[in-house]
């Protein structure tokens, strides 16, 4: 009997190697997925021969950071967090980028607060992020409205 | 937590989540870079102000504006890099590929300086 870690963290089974073929099928699982068999360590999917064929034949890995798993889970970082806080400092040079920060932290942010324990990364950093993207986007409203940005724009030239 | 006889999510739901943000972001940045454009509202670059020199996205706002019009050699001329990384980052939800880091930084990081160059010595006015 199998167990396996879903990308929600959670650990599914056992179940027997018939229902982890269908979970493959469906794209419930693939060769990144973590398994224990017969409660032994946890290893890649890919790793066990027995579910090579359905692993070849079926849809290509997901986009997800795998997890590594030896007993208990390896902390992740949190990817859309740190590119939110790298966009919204960019934002300072190039307005827009500012606004792709903005919707990275908003999502790293969420990510982090569905599986808390699961993050290396602290919510300090999307949080930072959201804070420098919506400071840029409320200060370039106010010096439009102020008629300040004309004055900017006169004196430093794009 | 073991759960017994429920299925677990697909594989796939965080990776489709990373590729709807990405998309969204690479819609939103030059319908925004566009509308700022129009405005006459871009933001000038801090660091531009500061030390005269242009910045390594210096001119993304006008390349992403172009890429919006579908004008990539424009889009290119203003800022190869950030050019690059628009096209880069639509398709990226449905490439399979995820490069070596010990390769990809390194280069991600050459690409940078290069392109910082030829934005110090060619970015148009």
């Amino acid at each position: 009997m199998y167990k396996i870690l879903g990308t929600d963290q959670r650990e599914y089974g056992p179940v027997a190697s018939d229902k982890v073929r269908e979970w493959v099928a469906q794209g419930r699982a693939n060769s990144q997925t973590m398994v224990s068999f017969e409660g032994g360590p946890w290893k890649a999917l890919g790793t066990f021969p027995e579910f090579a064929d359905i692993l070849r034949s079926a849809a290509p890995p997901p986009l997800a950071q795998p997890t590594y798993v030896t007993g208990a889970a390896t902390l992740k970082t949190s990817t859309l967090s740190n590119w939110g806080l790298a966009c919204s400092a960019l934002g300072f040079c190039c307005f827009p980028l500012a606004l792709a920060g903005i919707v990275c932290s908003i999502m790293g942010l969420m990510e982090i607060n569905k599986n808390p324990q699961s993050f290396s990364t602290s919510k300090t950093v999307p949080i930072i992020g959201l804070v420098l993207g919506l400071f840029l986007v409320v200060g370039n409203i106010l010096l439009f409205i102020s008629g300040a940005f004309t004055h900017i724009l006169d004196r430093f030239p794009r | 937590m073991t759960t017994a006889n429920q299925t677990p999510p697909l594989a796939a739901s965080i990776g489709r989540k990373w590729g709807l943000t990405l998309f969204l972001s690479v819609l939103l940045l030059p319908l925004a870079a566009e509308v700022l454009l129009k405005l006459g509202i871009a933001w000038p670059c801090a660091f531009k102000m500061i030390t005269g020199l242009p910045c390594a996205t210096c001119g993304g706002t006008r390349a992403l504006a172009a890429l919006g019009r579908l004008d990539l050699l424009s889009a290119l001329r203003f800022n190869p890099m950030v050019a690059c990384a628009a096209i880069v980052l639509v398709f990226l939800p449905f490439v399979r590929y995820r490069p070596n880091p010990k390769v990809f930084w390194p280069f991600f990081w050459t690409f940078v300086g290069l392109n910082w160059l030829y934005l110090i010595f060619f970015l148009p006015p």
